[in-house]
């Protein structure tokens, strides 16, 4: 046979036109979402904040390469989602995390979380948070968000920003005149502080966790037992939380910066509204309506319905991290839109559920990783119909 | 005290209980069937036909199914069932597979890409995908795959090399291949046709230089009227063929071949000289690019 | 006049790229030197040839018969002399057997197809021998001979016929062009086909995409008086698959493994209904049809009319054809179109356009990363992503269970999918394995039969 050069012709199934979208391309849009939050979760937390961030990206990545070449596969970090797990479980993390817990949440995120169910794509729960619940559990009070660690120099110029903010938004009036006021305040401070503060205290989540009861002592010397206020919070401790002066983990401090970074991502329609509108709106109506528990003695007491403290719930304790980035998450979640409502649903009913009556603060974490077992249940119900099939699919 | 009474009390009685329902409700098993099972490899292949080893035990010890269907157990799971059985064992030679394609000399004749597999190239539109023969080997390797014994391995130049030891002819690869050209011979038949191309002489040899042409020259030598060209194709009937070898030599395209000598060790194997063109897309990310600028793809 | 009902739901938007070819009028193709007429350029048995090497062939001539019902015959598209059976590849990728006519470039037609007959006073009947006699096929791709479809069973009523002038592939403008050029046939073979049946309702459902041809279709109902509604689709693929488009125009759901004659629709390609009008008209088989000649690899596209049988090459180099840089040659769309591997074709009565890709669309695909998309996107309520992975474990006939038999094969979920999933593909194998596994259980059971 002749071996002229000849031109040859692709030939494979059609559709012969691809949508430009890639699963690199979306991990990649994803980094870049949560780079601003993280940006600013250094600022506030200063450069050791960078610690947990790199020795858990890049725990992921080489774990990730191990398991490829175990399995015998070609390496798959190229198509970024390792990243996006390391970057994810720093979000988590508090800025204080040593390097080799983080390394070790990493190892653990990737290897159980994701690897052991077959790589991309077969994992049921979010590696993240996977990680974070090994890390929490084996090592609970390294990973303990209330504690915050020492706020760097612009940290404290943010906390200090938000006291004063916080402290004038209440009187609207007064506002508008003290505004300047705050702002020479906080900017002297910044410049006089010099050194850092040294703060540890709870955060304002952690104070709304089943508080002690404020005691009332009336001149006679009788004590009653009221709400405490720390579940009735100021607009100080609001804003605070929101720009992150309250503290806690790296993602809980960029409540803003994870909206921006979310609202692109669906504005590149990589995320679908649906799951962080239904989880934020479940978890702010729910945090409005239903009572919040606190001690007397060794009692519990309750306050009033539709009097909660939804602002704190929707801006503190890494609901927007959660809502934005981990329950959107495109491995573990429902495949039909009604099932991702329902999923959005079950998450913010079981935050608020974990936040308000068991053991943690925090109940983002959790509620989303029991929501992610819900899956093929909820992936069962929600079948699409079939065209021309009168029932839906079995 | 009062605890580990309890418990003690409690743990006999239910292991009574146990005892007397492992007696009450005991399943009557065929011993017969149990020994059969013994004897079979436990490959669970299911080349003889059955579901699984202990399927195919209780076909034999209770339906009077053939005994002789095991392939991988061979010789000695025959003897063995026949020694169980009562019956004479009949010694037949095993079967082994082959794959019925040369594809020397045949053209690339495009770049596939998407599914890497047999089944999935030789879809209808996509003709075998690089390969100009519709009947050929596409060597993507669906009958390694399908091989439950690691028998087949795939040679350097993309072809299916069987290990004549480890094969136990279950006709798997027979099953998973697309085109049915892994066929499975008694191992004492040597002469093969290794071609399935069933077009037009004219149409067969441009694509091939070894495919059958249907010239008839093996149907008129053979002594024994053991080979045919039926529809376009030579076909030897194993039961007349003696090995002979006549047809190999008259054969003007090398397409029937005489083994005797590739078992005895002292010949090398059909090689073919095609490999899979350009690069090959194996599983991975996904090489992506943007619409309308050419991707870097090698061509021949 | 238009009444498009609800979208359907799930479709895509690939890149339209029809705005090399939708300004260009159609031309004819330069005359072929020869053609090859396939004898299988329909769904069916091939057509028996009934021609010798020698005779003199004249355009129009009847060179192969129809062998059965479900088959058409085939004539010749030019005059000159037979010069005998080749073979040529079919789209699909086997070889199919053509009579080579050698041009004599005085385009005679034969006088059996130049009758001129009154449409009005053929009888249903009468209709549907004329389109069997003129080999007419469904020419959107289909290539279902249409006087099987023309010709229901008695429990099968029709009341609607839908033409579809959808178009909803890239890059191909025939359509398109046909109706802006020829709507006045079209909507008269509209009510041939629709009388044969006896359908009342005629519906043209096109995409909002071709103002034009709207305009030029609503214009011919003016001026003809024909009662037919011009319906204007709301632009996504696949709105011209055939039970998305009877969802759009008439609201009626095609029942899962039915046919549109089970809701009483019939649909028919307006290209079709153009030959229909031809053939009743002036008894002409087909012999011409348009064909869009576009796509990055070719300098010059157009829309040609070329002649049945004219040889790939011919029509390529006609529109400057850039062989080094194409890498995919397809038949059709890009959609759903068919990759040929050589220039050794020729066009027949289905294929609509050629279209030469730069970007060969050649991927290596990653795990599906459950992101949904090919979901929202499946026009048939499947779960693509399901299906895929059944494929991927081999799992191929179990995936009836996920309904692989309802998938239209449209290819929006593969377009989607981020992962560059060769979803189609893993469908087709599991819809022949289910076949096959049909087969085996059909047969088996047949063979038991006799021996109760």
């Amino acid at each position: 046979m002749s071996e002229e050069e000849k031109i040859l012709f692709t030939v494979n199934n059609s559709p012969h036109v691809r949508h430009p979208d890639t699963t690199s391309g979306i991990m990649f849009r994803v980094c870049l979402a949560l780079v601003p939050a993280l940006i600013w979760a250094v600022i506030v937390f200063g450069f050791r904040a960078l610690v947990p961030i790199i020795a858990s990206v890049v725990a992921c990545v080489v774990m990730e390469s191990i398991c490829a070449w175990w399995r015998g596969k070609p390496n798959s970090i190229r198509d970024g989602s390792a990243i996006v797990t390391g970057l994810l479980l720093a979000a988590v993390s508090p800025a204080n995390l040593p390097w080799w817990a983080a390394a070790l949440g990493g190892v653990f995120a990737i290897g159980i979380g994701k690897q052991a169910f077959g790589g991309l794509g077969h994992n049921i729960w979010n590696p993240a948070l996977l990680g974070r619940a090994f890390l929490q559990v084996s090592m609970p009070d390294r990973m303990m968000s209330g504690d915050w660690p020492h706020l760097g120099v612009a940290g404290n110029w943010v906390r200090n920003l938000g006291y004063d903010l916080g402290g004038t938004f209440a009187q609207i009036a007064d506002g508008v005149r003290a505004a300047p006021d705050a702002v020479a305040t906080a900017t002297s401070a910044m410049v006089n502080d010099g050194g850092v503060d040294v703060m540890t205290g709870a955060t304002a989540m952690a104070r709304i966790h089943t508080p002690a009861a404020k005691e009332i002592v009336d001149a006679a010397g009788n004590i009653a037992y009221a709400a405490p206020d720390a579940l009735s919070p100021d607009w100080g401790t609001i804003i605070r939380t929101w720009f992150g002066a309250e503290g806690g983990s790296l993602g809980e401090v960029s409540a803003f910066l994870l909206i921006l970074g979310g609202l692109y991502l669906i504005w590149k329609k990589i995320v679908a509204w649906d799951i962080p509108v239904f989880y934020i709106g479940t978890v702010a109506v729910l945090g409005f309506i239903l009572p919040h528990p606190y001690k007397v003695g060794d009692v519990y007491a309750f306050t009033q319905w539709f009097s909660g403290p939804w602002l704190l719930h929707v801006g503190g304790g890494g609901l927007i991290l959660g809502a934005f980035f981990m329950a959107t998450d495109m491995v573990t979640k429902p495949l039909t839109t009604s099932g991702r409502r329902i999923f959005a649903i079950g998450c913010g009913c079981i935050t608020l559920l974990i936040r308000l009556f068991a053991g943690y603060p925090e109940g983002v974490c959790y509620a989303i990783l029991f929501m992610n077992t819900c899956v093929p249940l909820i992936d069962s119900l929600t079948k699409p119909k079939v065209f021309g099939k009168r029932k839906q699919a079995k | 005290m009062t605890a580990f009474i309890a418990m003690a009390v409690l743990g006999a009685f239910l292991a009574l209980v146990l005892a007397v329902a492992s007696r009450r409700f005991a399943v009557e098993v065929n011993p017969l069937v149990e020994q059969i099972n013994a004897v079979l490899p436990g490959a669970n292949c299911g080349g003889c036909g059955y579901a699984g080893c202990m399927n195919y035990a209780e076909a034999v010890a209770l339906k009077g199914a053939d005994p002789t269907l095991c392939a991988p157990g061979g010789v000695k799971t025959g003897v063995g069932i026949a020694k169980l059985l009562g019956v004479e064992a009949s010694e037949k030679a095993r079967s082994v597979a082959l794959c019925n394609c040369q594809h020397l000399n045949v053209k690339t004749v495009a770049l596939y890409s998407g599914i890497q597999t047999c089944r999935a190239a030789s879809l209808q539109g996509l003709g075998g995908g690089w390969l100009d023969c519709r009947y050929g080997c596409m060597g993507y390797g669906d009958c390694k795959a399908a091989c439950p014994f690691g028998a087949i391995t795939m040679s350097e130049d993309n072809r299916p090399v069987v290990d004549e030891d480890k094969c136990t002819g279950c006709k798997k690869c027979q099953v998973a291949c697309p085109r049915a050209l892994m066929e499975v011979r008694p191992i004492d038949k040597h002469v093969h046709v290794l071609c399935h191309n069933r077009d037009k002489g004219a149409i067969a040899n441009k694509i091939c230089g070894h495919a059958c042409i249907s010239c008839k020259k093996c149907e008129k030598e053979c002594p024994f009227d053991a080979i045919h060209v039926e529809n376009l194709l030579a076909v030897i009937d194993y039961d007349k063929c003696k090995n002979c070898g006549k047809c190999v030599k008259v054969c003007p395209h090398q397409v029937i071949i005489n083994l005797r000598e590739q078992r005895r060790g002292k010949k090398e194997w059909p090689k073919a000289q095609n490999t899979i063109p350009g690069e090959t897309l194996t599983e991975g990310r996904a090489d992506n690019y943007a619409p309308n600028e050419p991707p870097s793809q090698k061509q021949h | 006049m238009s009444h498009a009902k609800p979208l359907f739901k799930g479709g895509c938007h690939p890149p339209e790229n029809k705005d090399a070819t939708k300004e260009l009028p159609t031309r004819p193709a330069a005359p072929p030197p020869f053609v090859a007429v396939s004898f299988s350029q329909h769904i069916g048995k091939p057509s028996t040839p009934m021609v010798k090497p020698g005779e003199r062939i004249l355009r129009g001539q009847l060179i192969a018969e129809s062998s059965g019902f479900v088959s058409a015959p085939a004539h010749a598209s030019v005059s000159g002399t037979a010069k005998g059976v080749v073979q040529l590849r079919h789209p699909l990728g086997f070889l199919v057997d053509a009579l080579k006519i050698e041009n004599d470039g005085l385009d005679e037609w034969h006088p059996d197809a130049m009758k001129e007959n009154d449409v009005d006073a053929l009888s249903p009947d009468e209709i549907r021998t004329r389109v069997q006699k003129a080999g007419i096929v469904g020419m959107g791709g289909a290539t279902f001979p249409t006087h099987v479809k023309l010709a229901p069973p008695k429990d099968k009523p029709m009341d609607t016929l839908v033409l579809n002038g959808a178009e909803c592939e890239p890059y191909l403008t025939a359509d398109d062009r046909l109706m802006r050029e020829r709507p006045e046939e079209i909507l008269r073979g509209a009510v041939l086909a629709a009388k044969a049946v006896g359908a009342g309702t005629i519906i043209v459902g096109i995409e909002d995409n071709k103002p034009e041809a709207i305009q030029s279709m609503r214009d011919a109902v003016q001026r003809t008086g024909v009662k037919a509604t011009i319906a204007a689709l709301p632009v996504m693929y696949p709105q011209g698959a055939e039970k998305q488009l009877i969802y759009a125009t008439t609201g009626r759901v095609v029942p899962s493994g039915g046919l549109p004659m089970d809701v009483g629709v019939l649909v028919h390609n307006v290209a079709s209904m153009y030959a229909c009008y031809e053939a009743c008209r002036y008894s002409r088989p087909i012999t011409e049809r348009i064909i869009t000649v576009t796509g990055p690899g070719v300098r010059k596209p157009a829309n040609l009319w070329a002649r049945i049988g004219t040889m790939a090459q011919q029509l390529l180099d006609e529109c400057e054809f850039d062989a080094a840089a194409t890498k995919k040659l397809i038949v059709g769309g890009p959609m759903m179109g068919m990759p040929m591997r050589d220039l050794e074709w020729a066009t027949a009565k289905g294929g609509n356009g050629i279209l030469c890709r730069t970007d060969p669309a050649a991927y290596v695909h990653d795990a599906c990363i459950r992101c949904g998309r090919c979901v929202d996107a499946c026009p048939m309520g499947l779960l693509p992503c399901t299906l895929s992975n059944y494929g991927e474990a081999n799992l191929l006939a179990e995936a009836i269970e996920a309904n692989a038999r309802d998938c239209i094969e449209c290819g929006c979920c593969s377009y989607v999918c981020p992962s560059k999933r060769p979803i189609v593909q893993w469908v087709r194998m599991e819809k022949a394995e289910i076949n096959r596994k049909a087969q085996v259980a059909a047969a088996a059971a047949a063979a038991a039969a006799p021996a109760k």
